[in-house]
């Protein structure tokens, strides 16, 4: 690809929505079966299926990928959560009211569709005292962006767990239903400005081209490997402003022990039976880097963080001896306590076949060099029958 | 007497490998005439430069049989059995690859690890029925058996066939190594895989 063709691509790409491939699952591992930007992108611009979600030319910026994804690997470019804040004059005497572009346009806030809500949103609005939240939602089953209408509930759900366990009072959110209104410009006919740009795309390229000298780029030989790419971890920003509002709130009011089922947390709680056998897969994998794994002289050990936790599951998916389990009800308060705690510790002993570091209960042999003599006998055994 | 069976002619091979198509790369062992000189597994070492502890090519001992009256015939034997990668056509390393570092070739049905993928787990030589995949200590990843891609690449055979000095080891398409087995051999021998051809479905082919 030439340089021209380069900038011409990041032109259009990188303008409005950003993914952050190391934090998205799929591109971590195959096994992981991650789908919730693609289910709730309105405008069916996401494609999960390629090894890493990737946005196309339907995408109309309305962020709600960025909303879904509990490992924050989107990251809106114009629109971010603390612009969105800012367009907020405080304290505010009244009902904060949150409405979309099909809504209230006399709201105080106005989204693309309510579904771009997070919780770190909810959550700044109590923090600089907001009396109380409407979302003034008119009535999704009409509207062009219905597909992502179920993950308002999931939103307020989860802040009103949060609620619960900051001690704040979960009505302080409410919905009022309001007629849905029609929009100048329906977002799906109108021409948006990546399709703006890609009309003129093949034109700029060959006139950039001309002006650039055409010099090959090395990208490809260059490409990180996958292993360093996994190793560097990005932090995980959207988790990182919803802690810090926690923690703020949290020091204010008096806090509760609140407990939900880990299906639709926010985090989870992590426990490693015997059949772990040090592989580190699961520390590896993580994309928040929630799980580390540690070899000192002596000892192997797991431990676990679970604010970082974004409870995605691939440590439990690729774990393949399933010594790795989540618990069926996990405690939020886990998220204000950010403690880091050890999940797992077992004796390091070194293998005399194969000389590598091994844990387990045999003396001197690892399971693995046992396993695999166990393994060619009854091969053997088939083959001279 | 019997014939010198393992003096297959070469051309009778050739044609297999320069056949167009998807087609199963395998290697085919007459176990009756490997003498477990391990020149197999030193070629292999020095083509593919692999540290100490990793040898995508090994040389297993199997005594076959019982000893039972010294006064007849001693029924034990012991066969070498040299173990490549079987690429297997459903490959069990490959369902277990937590990051799909392993990938089966289509066009020739070689199993190949991507090292820029792997993050040296182990899960393959867990999954492998044969424990095959090794780790390099040195680089930090899952090696095997490459049934010397770089060489059939070229057209030419793995370093292991070429080296062979019982010419026991034949390289070519699964099917035609059938044919030909069948032709020459089927009087005398009885073709195996190891580990039967059930699970992951190996290619490499047994003779004995």
């Amino acid at each position: 690809m030439s340089i021209a063709e380069n900038v011409a691509d990041k032109l259009m790409k990188d303008h409005h929505i950003l993914i952050e491939a190391s934090l998205c699952s799929r591109f971590r591992t195959p096994k992981s079966d991650c789908s919730l930007c693609a289910d709730a992108c309105p405008a069916n611009a996401i494609s999960v299926s390629g090894g890493s979600a990737e946005i196309n030319e339907r995408c109309i910026d309305c962020g709600v990928c960025y909303s879904a994804c509990p490992n924050g690997a989107f990251s809106p470019m114009e629109r971010t959560d603390e612009k969105i804040m800012k367009e907020i004059s405080f304290p505010h005497s009244s009902a904060l009211r949150i409405s979309c572009e099909r809504g209230d346009a006399a709201a105080d806030i106005i989204l693309p569709c309510l579904s771009r809500l997070t919780e770190a949103l909810f959550l700044e609005t109590m923090l600089r005292e907001a009396p109380a939240i409407e979302i003034a939602k008119p009535l999704c089953e009409n509207c062009p962006l219905v597909k992502a209408a179920f993950h308002l509930n999931t939103i307020i759900l989860r802040t009103q767990h949060l609620c619960d366990m900051l001690g704040i009072d979960r009505n302080r959110i409410s919905i009022i239903e309001i007629p849905l209104q029609s929009q100048a410009k329906p977002p799906e006919k109108s021409v948006s400005r990546r399709e703006f740009f890609s009309a003129f795309r093949a034109k700029a390229t060959k006139i950039a081209a001309a002006a650039v000298p055409d010099i090959e780029s090395n990208d490809d030989d260059k490409q990180e490997a996958f292993r360093n790419v996994i190793r560097d971890r990005r932090e995980n920003r959207k988790r990182s402003a919803l802690i810090k509002s926690i923690v703020e709130l949290g020091a204010k009011a008096k806090v509760n022990q609140t407990c939900v089922s880990s299906e639709n947390a926010m985090t989870a709680d992590i426990a490693v039976g015997t059949g772990c056998t040090a592989c580190g897969v699961c520390a590896s994998l993580c994309p928040t880097g929630a799980i580390s794994k540690q070899w000192t002289e002596q000892a192997f050990s797991l431990s676990f963080s679970p604010d970082l936790c974004t409870n995605c599951r691939i440590c439990e998916k690729t774990c393949m001896h399933k010594a790795l389990n989540i618990k069926e009800t996990v405690s939020l308060n886990l998220l204000l306590e950010q403690k880091k705690t050890l999940l797992f510790e077992a004796e390091r002993k070194t293998c005399i076949s194969c000389r590598m570091a091994f844990i387990g209960e045999e003396l001197n042999v690892c399971p693995l060099c046992l396993d695999r003599n166990k393994k060619q006998t009854v091969a053997f055994q088939e083959l001279f029958k | 007497m019997p014939e010198l069976g393992a003096f297959i002619e070469d051309e009778l091979i050739e044609s297999s490998i320069k056949k167009k198509g998807p087609k199963q790369y395998t290697i085919w062992v007459d176990l009756e005439y490997c003498v477990g000189c391990n020149a197999c597994t030193m070629a292999c070492k020095a083509e593919n430069n692999t540290p100490v502890g990793v040898d995508y090519n090994r040389v297993t001992e199997v005594e076959v049989g019982e000893f039972k009256d010294p006064r007849e015939k001693p029924g034990v034997m012991v066969y070498f059995v040299p173990m490549p990668c079987m690429h297997c056509g459903k490959p069990a390393c490959m369902a277990a690859c937590p990051v799909g570092a392993i990938t089966k070739r289509k066009e020739d049905g070689i199993v190949l690890i991507n090292k820029d993928k792997c993050i040296g787990c182990r899960y393959c030589a867990w999954a492998c029925p044969y424990g095959h995949p090794q780790f390099n200590a040195e680089a930090k990843v899952m090696e095997k058996c490459t049934l010397c891609v770089h060489r059939v690449e070229k057209g030419l055979k793995p370093a292991c066939v070429d080296t062979c000095i019982a010419r026991t080891r034949f390289f070519g398409d699964v099917n035609d190594l059938i044919k030909l087995i069948r032709e020459k051999r089927a009087e005398r021998v009885s073709l195996g895989f190891i580990g039967g051809k059930t699970t992951t479905d190996p290619s490499v082919l047994y003779t004995k």
